[in-house]
């Protein structure tokens, strides 16, 4: 278990700042939800985080080290994981072939040792692990097919599979049920359970405000790349800021007091694709 | 007439050579987008640093390895020592960087071992055999067995190996195999690795049919290349159907039309492909690369 911490973070390009003095704790085993209308810098900020943007100030740290010097293979070797928004699978590997890849984090064996096939009972046990991980979200049947033979939902599952191969203490998770179909989603939402249950500290950034209302410990909200307010799930709800951001001012003072269907029809307001997911009511059964 | 299957056979042979350095060309581009003009210095210092041994009254087999082992930790330093300094090591600043150091290589080979050319003895002696009107240079079959395995070693390497499979991801998707712990510079030095040591073999294996000198590595590093492209860049069944493909053509056109004509060859292969099919033979529509 482990947590994750963002001090005053700052991420420039160029001129523009896309995330601005950003500071938030996400607790060891808990779900922190980042939310944030469109170009809030919710995606530089994961960038941030996991080494692909150089911050220009602040730092991220995991357990209390500061890791924003690092690499990030370096990063995921410390425990650090993430998927992507847009999918970044090898398409002409297979399922367990993909799974195996994320291992490379927690392998031992010295590049040179793997070369000379000195590490092959090394690579038998990423095999297992990696068919473990699979057959915990549900896709062990497929492990031989080529990843690009996978439905979008499979595909995210996926990505999932290959970040939980690593064996990370702190899981960033972007956007995992975009695209996903609404019947499907709520077996994401289940995995994504399953897996905070096994202490993984997650990261979820999600449009989905009504998964995210109800997967989430804690919620942080980013405006222009800032911090605008943090707390539970209701909280967040109900903060004027909040409302105000994704509605614009004029509606600052929108009606409803439900946390919950409240901030679901914001969502569904600001961004078009969850709106089916915001009013839907099958699948949710959790 | 027996001329046509001799002209054959002695393009499937140096075709095989230049499938050798089409594959070093092609594990480069895969991990780093960049052409590896240092390429055809490696084979020529390969075939050089084995004449070498072998004058040193090594073992012909040792010989070998010591070319092969010299030119691998060449290659290495190369990536670590120079092309590690560069800030964001880009496709064509990496380009340019190995053109430095294939004049390095060349010249530092040159002030070593110095201006003559070298030979070394066929593996298995120079007697040809006559095979129904075929007369094979024994070498010729230590040519094409020795790209055999390489190919099929290759092949298992990037298909089954977890380290092979790791350099396909930093090729594919360099962010995700970074998030999965694997070193994308690591992937880079092992590429140079393999690339060099592929290089290396075919510059020994080729040295007892053709002689080598410090000056041989442009033109073998620019059919390589030619080999590369005809085939598909990055496709490693492109560098073997590329260089096979590319040492018939030339060895018919030597043979039927002028061996002056034979050097034009390659660059003619390497027009029209450009022209009609820049993806190469068994290239995917695209140059595939992130």
């Amino acid at each position: 278990m482990a947590s994750l911490q963002i001090d005053d973070l700052c991420v420039d390009f160029g001129g523009l700042r896309a995330v601005n003095a950003l500071g938030f704790t996400a607790a060891e085993g808990t779900i922190k939800g980042v939310i944030g209308p469109n170009g809030a810098g919710k995606t530089t900020l994961f960038n941030a985080i996991s080494g692909f943007v150089r911050p220009s100030r602040g730092s991220v740290r995991l357990d209390g080290i500061d890791i924003s010097t690092l690499a990030s293979h370096e990063r995921a070797s410390r425990g650090l994981s993430r998927t992507f928004q847009n999918l970044q699978l090898i398409p002409d590997m297979s399922v367990l072939e993909n799974v195996m890849l994320g291992s490379h984090a927690s392998l031992r064996a010295a590049w040179g040792a793997s070369l000379l096939g000195l590490a092959r009972r090394e690579e038998l046990a990423a095999e297992a692990l990696a068919l473990e991980k699979l057959e915990l979200l549900g896709l062990a049947d497929r492990s031989a097919v080529p990843a690009s033979d996978l439905g979008f939902a499979d595909a995210k599952l996926l990505e999932i599979a290959r970040a939980l191969a690593g064996c990370p203490r702190v899981l960033l998770l972007d956007e995992p049920l975009a695209g996903v179909p609404l019947e499907e989603q709520n077996r994401v939402v289940e995995i994504v359970r399953a897996i905070n249950r096994t202490g993984v500290t997650i990261v979820l950034v999600e449009h989905n405000m009504r998964v995210v209302m109800q997967v989430c410990d804690e919620i942080v909200v980013m405006h222009h790349g800032a911090w605008l307010a943090e707390g539970s799930p209701a909280d967040v709800a109900q903060s004027p800021e909040v409302i105000a951001a994704y509605l614009g001012t004029a509606h600052g003072a929108a009606p409803g007091t439900a946390p919950g269907t409240t901030q679901g029809t914001a969502a569904g307001a600001a961004y078009p694709q969850t709106d089916a997911a915001g009013h839907g009511t099958r699948g949710n059964h959790a | 007439m027996g001329q046509l299957p001799n002209l054959l056979l002695a393009g499937l042979s140096t075709g095989s050579v230049y499938a050798l350095v089409a594959l070093g060309f092609n594990v480069i581009f895969k991990s780093t987008g960049a052409i590896n003009f240092a390429q055809g210095e490696w084979v020529m210092m390969g075939g050089m640093v084995a004449a070498a041994g072998h004058a040193a009254q090594w073992p012909l087999g040792l010989a070998v390895l010591l070319a092969v082992v010299t030119v691998m930790v060449t290659g290495i330093l190369s990536e670590r020592v120079i092309l590690r300094q560069l800030a964001r090591p880009g496709p064509l600043v990496v380009t340019l960087v190995m053109i430095a150091i294939a004049i390095c290589t060349k010249s530092l080979v040159m002030l070593v071992l110095g201006k003559n050319p070298a030979s070394l003895p066929g593996f298995s002696g120079s007697t040809p055999i006559d095979w129904g009107g075929l007369r094979i240079h024994p070498q010729t079959l230590w040519i094409i067995g020795i790209t055999c395995l390489v190919m099929v070693g290759a092949h298992a390497f990037f298909e089954r190996s977890i380290l092979g499979r790791a350099m396909r991801a930093v090729a594919a998707q360099p962010e995700a195999a970074a998030l999965c712990g694997i070193d994308p510079r690591m992937a880079m030095a092992l590429a140079f690795a393999l690339a060099a040591a592929t290089g290396a073999l075919a510059g020994a294996i080729i040295t007892p049919l053709t002689l080598t000198s410090f000056d041989y590595g442009t033109v073998l590093g620019f059919k390589g290349f030619s080999a590369a492209m005809l085939g598909g860049m990055g496709s490693l069944p492109g560098a073997l159907v590329g260089g096979i493909l590319l040492g018939s053509l030339e060895s018919l056109a030597g043979g039927l039309i002028s061996s002056h004509f034979k050097d034009a060859v390659a660059f003619l292969a390497l027009l029209l492909t450009l022209f009609l099919r820049p993806a190469g033979v068994l290239g995917k529509g695209e140059v595939e690369r992130v």
